[in-house]
């Protein structure tokens, strides 16, 4: 495996995106490389940090912007 | 006269839709009330601004509105909405000028960055004892430098959740464009983040 194309490689596994030979060559080669295990790990611990930071981002929308927008939305359909 | 759909909040989406476009209005407004949520907090992550993010999501209902007709049902009638949603805020980008920083390669091989995060499977709490608001204004600021395209795309994937797939019909890109772009952004990312980290961690 060439190292230089692991993140596109490690980011596809992270993903579910590798298919099972690609999943065994992968894992083959990190369990040679250290510099791609620690890699693999560094972009692991990457996407559990933006879990961590935005799971709980989602907010309702404010009650006088969707009063505003149903408001205009009325004038629209007039138009 | 369009014909009404009695029970709004029981109807399944491609009837709300179908009668949508037969004119029924409060048919259409039900499809806003189950979708303003996502397209409002799509705009706070990509503007990064109340005002702004209320304005994109007035934007997006009253173009979808207009739309209405050309709207195929290939996607959900969400993905639809995203994709009007970030075309607004690729103008708004613009209007702004916002900084662009040069693509971090994912070729680059001296990539050694947050070598000795500890491995995630070690442990339950593997963050907890990061700096996780300091992290995340990091994470935030750095996303912000992200090009504009690869921002979106990192947005919608990363954060949002959607598939590559479904960001190729939300942005009209190539899917290795969009894997590309992901994959870029999470190298940028990763290199960003790791100069925030503790000692003994970095």
């Amino acid at each position: 495996m060439d190292c230089k194309k692991m993140i596109a490689i490690i980011s596809d596994f992270l993903d579910n995106e590798l298919s099972d030979i690609e999943k065994n060559s992968l894992q083959a080669h990190i369990e040679e490389c250290e510099d791609c295990l620690a890699l693999y790990r560094s972009m692991e611990a990457l996407l559990l940090l933006l879990k961590h930071c935005y799971c709980e981002e989602s907010v309702p929308v404010p009650k006088q912007v969707s009063r505003r927008i149903f408001y205009q939305l009325r004038i629209h359909y007039k138009k | 006269m369009a014909h009404r759909i009695n029970n709004l909040s029981d109807a399944s989406e491609k009837a709300l839709i179908a009668a949508a476009k037969a004119g029924d209005h409060t048919a259409f407004e039900e499809l806003v009330v189950r979708n303003e949520r996502k397209i409002y907090n799509l705009g706070l992550k990509l503007l990064k601004n109340k005002e702004d993010a209320a304005d994109l999501l007035q934007d997006t209902i009253l173009k979808a509105y207009d739309s209405l007709s050309q709207f195929k049902e290939k996607a959900a009638f969400s993905t639809w909405l995203y994709r009007i949603a970030t075309n607004f805020a690729f103008m708004r980008f613009r209007k702004k000028k916002l900084p662009v920083i040069p693509d971090t390669s994912e070729e680059n091989p001296e990539l050694s960055f947050l070598q000795n995060v500890p491995d995630p499977r070690e442990s339950n709490n593997p963050i907890g004892h990061l700096k996780n608001q300091e992290l995340k204004i990091r994470l935030e600021n750095a996303i912000g430098e992200l090009p504009d395209l690869y921002k979106t795309v990192f947005i919608l994937h990363d954060i949002e959740g959607y598939s590559a797939g479904e960001i190729t019909q939300m942005l009209d890109l190539s899917l290795s464009a969009v894997k590309s772009r992901i994959h870029r952004s999470r190298a940028f990312l990763r290199e960003k983040v790791s100069e925030t980290l503790p000692p003994g961690v970095q």
